[in-house]
C-alpha cells in the first residue's frame, strides 16, 4: 500500500492531490449536513423567517394565516384580486423594512392563534 | 445570490425558471436546484401553476443540455488538428471516447440529477467525444425528468420550509457528488497504480 502511494505521489501528484481535496471536500458537506440538523432540530427555528423573495401566499402558508389576516399586515388592498408579488416590493412600496414587517406579521399571528385558542377552549 | 432569483421568480415568475435552468446546464453558475424547489413551493401556494413551472424547467434543462452538446462538439470538430497533434492530447480523447461508449447513457443521467453539478461538464464530454446525439438526448431527457419532478416536487410537497429543505438538498447533493468525483479518482488511481508497480517490482535494480 504504501509502495503504492508512492508510486502515485511520483507520478500522478495532481490526481492524489485532486482525490485528498475531494476527501476535505466530503468532510465539509457532511459536517454541513450535520450542522444543519441540529439547526433545524430547534422549534424556535421551525418558523420561517420572511425573506424578499416571498410572495404573500408563501407568507400565508408558511405561517398559517389566512389572506383576510395577513392582507391588511402587508398593506395589500382589501379585495383586491390576489396577485404575485415579492415581499422585498412591497416593503419598498410601503417604506418599510423588511423587519418591521417581519414584527407587523409576528404580532397578527399571535393574536391570531390567540383567537383560535380561545374559540377552542 | 439565491434569493435574488428567488426574487425574480416571485416577480416575473416561469420565464425565469426557464432561463436558469437553461444557463446552468451550460455550467453557469445560477441556483437552478433551489430555485425548481422555490418554484415548487409557489406552486404549491398558488402564484405560479405547477404544470407550467414543470414544463418550464424541463424544455430549459432539455435545451440547455442539447446546447452545451452541441457548442462541445462543434468546438470539438475545430479543435481536431490541435488535438491530433500531440500524442498525449490524442490519447486523452481516445479514452474517453471510450470511456464514453462503455458508460456514456449512465454517466448523462445520473449527472442530469444525482450528481448534478457535474451535469454541464459531461454534456461538454458527450459533445467533445461525438457520443452519439440520439443517445445523450434520449437520456438526457430521462435525467431531467427525475431531476425537475424531484426537485419541483419537493418544493411543492414542503412548501412551508422552503429554506429547511433548500439547506438540506443542497448539503446532500454536494455530499453525494463529492462522494461520487471521489470514488471515480479512487478507482483511477488504484487501476494505474497496480500494473505499473508489478513492473517496477520485477525490473532487477542495477
Amino acid at each position: 500500500m504504501i509502495d503504492r502511494i508512492k508510486y502515485l505521489w511520483a507520478r500522478h501528484r495532481l490526481v492524489v492531490i485532486a482525490f485528498l481535496s475531494v476527501l476535505v471536500i466530503i468532510g465539509y458537506f457532511a459536517i454541513k449536513t450535520f450542522s444543519a440538523m441540529i439547526y433545524w432540530q430547534d422549534p424556535a427555528h421551525k418558523n420561517q423567517d420572511i425573506e424578499p423573495w416571498m410572495t404573500p401566499r408563501y407568507v400565508s402558508l408558511s405561517y398559517r394565516l389566512p389572506p383576510e389576516i395577513l392582507g391588511p399586515v402587508l398593506c395589500l388592498e382589501k379585495g383586491a384580486p390576489p396577485r404575485r408579488i415579492s415581499i422585498g416590493k412591497i416593503a419598498a412600496e410601503n417604506n418599510l423594512t423588511i423587519e418591521e414587517l417581519q414584527a407587523r406579521i409576528d404580532e397578527a399571528a399571535a393574536a391570531w392563534w390567540a383567537e383560535l385558542a380561545r374559540k377552542k377552549p | 445570490m439565491s434569493d435574488f432569483f428567488f426574487a425574480l421568480v416571485a416577480d416575473y415568475g416561469v420565464p425565469i425558471v426557464f432561463v436558469v435552468t437553461f444557463l446552468s446546464c451550460l455550467a453557469l453558475p445560477v441556483p437552478s436546484s433551489i430555485l425548481m424547489l422555490t418554484s415548487g413551493g409557489f406552486a404549491a401556494t398558488g402564484d405560479l401553476t405547477l404544470s407550467t413551472v414543470l414544463a418550464a424547467a424541463f424544455i430549459g434543462a432539455v435545451l440547455g443540455d442539447n446546447a452545451g452538446y452541441w457548442i462541445a462538439r462543434a468546438s470539438g470538430d475545430r479543435m481536431q488538428n490541435w488535438l491530433e497533434k500531440n500524442p498525449k492530447r490524442n490519447a486523452l480523447r481516445h479514452k474517453s471516447q471510450s470511456f464514453m461508449e462503455k458508460w456514456g447513457g449512465a454517466s448523462v443521467f445520473f449527472s442530469c440529477w444525482l450528481v448534478a453539478p457535474l451535469g454541464p461538464y459531461v454534456n461538454y464530454v458527450s459533445g467533445l467525444t461525438r457520443f452519439t446525439w440520439l443517445r445523450f438526448a434520449l437520456w438526457g431527457i430521462a435525467g431531467e425528468v427525475v431531476w425537475v419532478s424531484l426537485y419541483v416536487g419537493l418544493g411543492f410537497t414542503f412548501a412551508d420550509n422552503i429554506t429547511l429543505i433548500a439547506s438540506m438538498l443542497s448539503n446532500a447533493s454536494g455530499f453525494i457528488t463529492a462522494m461520487g468525483v471521489a470514488i471515480g479518482l479512487g478507482i483511477w488511481l488504484w487501476k494505474s497504480s497496480k500494473p505499473r508497480m508489478d513492473k517496477q517490482v520485477q525490473r532487477p535494480h542495477i
